[in-house]
């Protein structure tokens, strides 16, 4: 077994086409593969990064054919450590369905989870949504934002390290802290040899990098 | 149901196949589809090939490329053949259904590969292929040939293949729409059924209503993924959104780390590589141990009404042959969501589901389980399928909308109920209490009412009509007691003085409060007692150990027959349990399916006087005539004739009685016990199990079972339709029904008030056939059914000839409306009511009249 100290869990979200599991692919193995599609109707990407020099496994969860709901409820977000929000900038009504999944998210994700709003597709000329007006709302809400593209790689590689050195601080300042969340103690830190107690992580808020975010609760 | 599975489907199955096992245990076939996920460690993961497969234009490499991890998921053991199912989930998240079977002789899985999922059929069909492949590989060829370029049956039609020469054929027939799973005819149930207990089924239910993330474990895959279907089931009408994965290929473990709602059999060897940390807060049931392991407590969040409901009807242990199990839960589900036609808004757009209209329509106690049930993905899909198909205009009516059309009717009493609840609880005390002191008053009141009554009697305007059934006095008598109120039995005896007398002192038109009374009744301290005599034991709620061997038997005799069928009055007395308060209130509801849409469009207070009126309570003599007249008086008075009518009669050969009935009882008792034995203790439920193959040979009881309509004798079902078995019905009416569970006290009352009463006012104690006889006298003037489900064929006692023997058809038809157990519940009445008869008989005069009513209901019938 790979040896990592930290196991997080990462969920996207976002209308149906607007590139999750293309963005998910080109973080975990640099290339579109052919659809392979999940004969389970749900699909994992594990990647391994190190940030700081700690090992952080990252699980990056996409299920297949969820979206085909109007909404993903409490449950689907349940144990996540990070969600990722994803519109095409090419296409307003992904964008303008964002406050309906944020709604959701607001009511029944981890009122500390991290969230990531991300704008994909950005080898499109046909962009309808400025960048400007995605920052803004991200802003609004305490998330992250990021512009991709899945297509030509492009701040790929930096959504996820951002999202790793984001929930680490979170684990560690957790660590800190004697008051462990224990009903999150499946975010999970783990340590391979069990020489370590698992870490809860992603719930404490106290990052550094985003006052605004965490402030939201 | 259908809304994971697909619907247009041209074959009966995509693809045949057998894997073979390779020895060399190391993966390279399969390639990991995580290979940066760094879970290694796949030993213990046997690795399978396909040696053979059919067609070979099935070109579904994905699927081609999953199969031998799902055939093998894991080292298992194979002492014997096992048979399970997997589940792949197509990229619309439509499931596709592979049924394997794997033989350890040749360490070979046959595999089939198919959208439709008719789990039973196919388990069928993969052991006749691996017969016909052992012994006539020839044919075998043809055989799969013909299968699959057969195209599937309509629904109603059957494919039947020939083979062997023509000397056995295979029928393949597309499972009835809306069919509830039942024992035995389901495999999946079955096994679900025996390794899971109902306290754990409950608990796996509340966990799947939370959408955890659930496992299943277990040595045995066909255990594991039977279960995981069978669970799955019940949740119909919703059906689990998430994670599906009956059997979880080691090479696929590390999916049990998902974040989302999953529902996953779990080999217990892929378990146990997986660290707690890996897993996170997860359900666990393992179905080997039978432990059930939740860091949420789940079962605590539900209703406590739903769940008291759900535990009392599952320790019902001996009734839950046929789809009863199916139908508990089923009945929970329409208890909480069934109404969501109360909130489906019209708009321009097309219907809409208001949320918050729902939550408020429903009774306070479901409000806050059910605003967390909104939210569930499964209940969303569910609300939006149903819209779906009201907006395109598409007509449906399946076995939970049928289940809450019948709800429905009881819910809105129940609203009312609620409302009053509170404010009338004083007099709910006061009416208990003048209960008690009431019914001294009844020997004489009584006569005095009836001579009164029948002065303002309606002539019976169907009883003409079918005379000409009048073939003999025998079958009349049975017949008089043929009603399917007479559940009420000797129950009610008891709490009749007080419903009476509290009608009496509310008369001034609060009809509702008297009704109120009644709901006290069961935690009045005049319940706590029991009766001694040999005639009033019949009613009598004994722990098994206190009573006789042969009342034992008696008392599962009826069990048999709830099992094969499942009645309205079940189904509607297990909703009514739900809200302890409105039990009395269903329980009435229920058994007058045959109320006129007339009578159901009546006021509440109308509602309640019919009720009132249905209740034998009101044959009691003490009632105010004004008062209930001023209710409904056609009705009062009708059933009040009738009444005191049958209760003169009975009264006068109520010693009789007693001694019939237990002479009877004993006669009966040999075939029973032998019967009992038979069932109970010489067979499990797995050999009934047509896919089980170490299940032992069943000569007639299995086919009985199977058939449900065995006329054998030797047959416990059919046991308490002799006449002898009265004692069985009666027990199995008050006692060992489910539903009645909130009876019993009341029973119990009965027994209680009984005894002094036996002493005092003979006519109240009478046998309990008698008093079958009342209630359906009180019955009667609802006894013109206006819809044929309420047409029910009884089951005639042995002892008389029976005229037409209902067809199978016909019992389907009921079986489908939930009606079945009506009739049988009749059955156990009539025959209950023979020994009643038998003494009533004596008084001629009356029976003429008695008769007539029989014959009415009768007729209904045909």
């Amino acid at each position: 077994m790979e040896e990592y100290k930290f196991l997080f869990k990462i969920v996207l979200v976002g209308n149906a086409g607007v590139g999750k599991t293309c963005l998910v692919r080109r973080f975990t193995q640099g290339l579109f593969p052919p659809g392979q599609g999940a004969t389970i109707g749900v699909d994992f990407m594990i990647k391994t990064v190190e940030v700081e020099g700690d090992k952080i496994k990252l699980q990056i969860w996409d299920t297949a054919g969820q979206e085909r709901f109007r909404s993903i409820t409490q449950s689907y977000y349940r144990s996540a450590h990070a969600l990722i929000l994803v519109y095409d900038i090419s296409c307003q009504p992904t964008f303008d369905c964002l406050p309906d999944w944020l709604r959701e998210i607001h009511e029944y994700a981890n009122t500390k989870v991290l969230k990531i709003l991300v704008g994909n597709k950005t080898d499109r000329d046909d962009r309808e949504i400025p960048t400007q007006i995605g920052e803004e709302f991200a802003k609004q809400h305490d998330m992250y934002f990021l512009e991709t593209s899945a297509k030509e790689a492009e701040n790929v590689e930096r959504l996820f390290y951002e999202i790793a050195a984001e929930l680490i601080d979170q684990a560690r300042s957790k660590d800190n802290s004697s008051s462990m969340n224990k009903n999150l103690s499946d975010s999970v830190g783990l340590s391979p040899q069990g020489s370590k107690p698992p870490q809860v992580s992603c719930c404490s808020g106290l990052s550094n990098q985003s006052s605004s975010q965490t402030g939201n609760t | 149901m259908s809304s994971r599975n697909k619907t247009d489907v041209k074959k009966l199955f995509e693809y045949w196949c057998e894997v073979s096992r390779t020895h060399d245990g190391i993966e390279h076939t399969n390639i990991s589809r995580h290979s940066n996920g760094g879970s290694g460690g796949y030993s213990g993961a046997p690795v399978g090939v396909i040696t053979e497969s059919f067609p070979e234009s099935f070109r579904d490499e994905k699927t081609i490329h999953d199969i031998p991890a799902f055939a093998f998921p894991c080292e298992f053991e194979s002492d014997s053949v096992q048979s399970y199912s997997f589940v792949l989930t197509t990229d619309d998240s439509k499931w596709r259904f592979g049924f394997c079977r794997h033989d350890p002789k040749t360490e070979s899985t046959m595999v089939i590969i198919t959208l439709l999922p008719w789990h039973d059929t196919f388990l069928r069909l993969l052991g006749v292929l691996a017969e016909l492949r052992r012994t006539e590989p020839k044919e075998f060829q043809q055989f799969l040939t013909e299968a699959y370029n057969s195209g599937v049956p309509d629904v109603g039609s059957q494919l039947k293949l020939v083979y062997s020469q023509g000397q056995s054929q295979f029928i393949f027939e597309r499972p009835k729409p809306f069919q509830l799973p039942s024992i035995p005819e389901n495999h999946n149930l079955n096994l679900y059924y025996n390794f899971v207990d109902p306290k754990n089924m409950i608990a796996v239910f509340a966990a799947m209503l939370a959408e955890r993330r659930i496992i299943f474990t277990s040595t045995r895959l066909d255990r594991l993924s039977s279960c995981i279907q069978a669970a799955n089931a019940f949740l119909y009408p919703m059906v689990w959104q998430h994670i599906f994965i009956p059997v979880l290929p080691m090479k696929l473990k590390d999916y049990l780390s998902a974040p989302m709602p999953y529902l996953i059999g779990v080999p217990h060897l892929v378990l146990k590589t997986m660290t707690p940390e890996e897993l996170g807060e997860v359900v666990t049931l393992d179905c080997d141990t039978k432990i059930f392991d939740s860091p949420f407590d789940d079962v605590h969040a539900m209703p406590s009404e739903i769940v008291s409901q759900l535990k009392k009807q599952l320790s019902h242990s001996h009734q839950h042959m046929g789809d009863r199990v199916s139908k508990i839960f089923l009945g929970v589900l329409v208890q909480l969501i069934g109404g969501y036609r109360d909130a489906v808004e019209f708009r321009e757009t097309g219907k809409t589901f208001n949320r918050d209209k729902f939550i408020e329509s429903r009774p306070s106690h479901l409000r806050p389980f059910l605003t967390k049930m909104m939210e569930l993905q499964i209940f969303q899909q569910f609300i939006d399928e149903r819209l779906e198909m009201m907006n395109t205009g598409l007509g449906f009516s399946d076995e939970f909308e049928q289940e809450t059309v019948r709800y429905a009717e009881k819910l809105k009493k129940r609203g009312r109920f609620y409302q009053l609840k509170e404010k009338t609880n004083p007099a709910v005390k006061t009416a208990v209490k003048s209960v008690k002191e009431s019914s001294r008053l009844a020997k004489h009141a009584y006569k005095d009412l009836k001579t009164k009554l029948r002065d303002i009697t309606p002539p019976n305007p169907s009883s003409s009509s079918h005379l000409h059934h009048n073939n003999n006095n025998n079958f009349r008598s049975h017949l008089n007691s043929n009603t399917p109120h007479d559940r009420l039995d000797g129950v009610s005896v008891g709490s009749s003085g007080y419903v009476t007398s509290a009608s009496g002192k509310e008369s001034a038109g609060k009809s509702l409060k008297t009704y109120l009374g009644r709901h006290s009744a069961p935690s009045s301290p005049v319940f706590c007692k029991r009766i001694g005599s040999s005639s009033a034991a019949v009613f009598q709620y004994a722990p098994k150990d206190q009573i006789t061997n042969a009342s034992q038997h008696l008392r599962r005799g009826p069990t048999t027959l709830a099992m094969s069928n499942s009645s309205t009055h079940i189904q509607s007395n297990g909703y009514a349990k739900s809200s302890p308060i409105s039990f009395n209130h269903n329980h009435h509801l229920a058994s007058s399916p045959t109320i006129s849409p007339a009578s159901s469009l009546c006021s509440s207070e109308m509602n309640l006087s019919q009720e009132l009126q249905n209740h034998p309570l009101f044959k009691s003599p003490i009632v105010d005539r004004s008062s209930l007249r001023s209710l409904q008086p056609q009705h009062m008075t009708l059933g009040l004739n009738d009444t005191t009518t049958t209760t003169v009669a009975s009264a006068n050969t109520s010693t009789d009685a007693g001694s019939h009935s237990t002479n009877a009882s004993e006669e009966s008792m040999k075939d029973l016990i032998s019967l009992d034995d038979s069932h109970n203790s010489s067979f499990d439920l797995e050999d009934f199990d047509p896919l089980n193959q170490n299940a032992r040979p069943l000569p007639t009881l299995g086919k009985a079972m199977n058939s449900q309509r065995n006329k054998s004798t030797t047959l416990p079902a059919t046991a308490s339709r002799t006449p002898p078995a009265s004692f069985i019905t009666a027990a199995n009416n008050s006692i060992s029904n489910p539903l009645y569970t909130f009876y019993t006290p009341q029973h119990m009352a009965t027994s209680v008030t009984g005894q002094p009463l036996q002493s005092q006012h003979a006519p109240l104690t009478r046998a309990p056939g008698a008093i079958m006889q009342q209630h359906q006298q009180l019955q009667r003037p609802q006894q013109q059914p206006p819809t044929p489900p309420s047409e029910i064929p009884p089951p005639l006692p042995k002892s008389v000839p029976p005229p037409m023997p209902p067809p199978d058809e016909d019992f389907e038809l009921l079986r489908k409306y939930g009606l079945d157990q009506f009739t049988l519940i009749t059955t156990s009445v009539t025959a209950t009511s023979t020994s009643g008869t038998t003494m009533a008989g004596t008084t001629s005069s009356q029976q003429n009249g008695l008769t007539t009513t029989g014959m009415q209901n009768w007729t209904t019938f045909d």
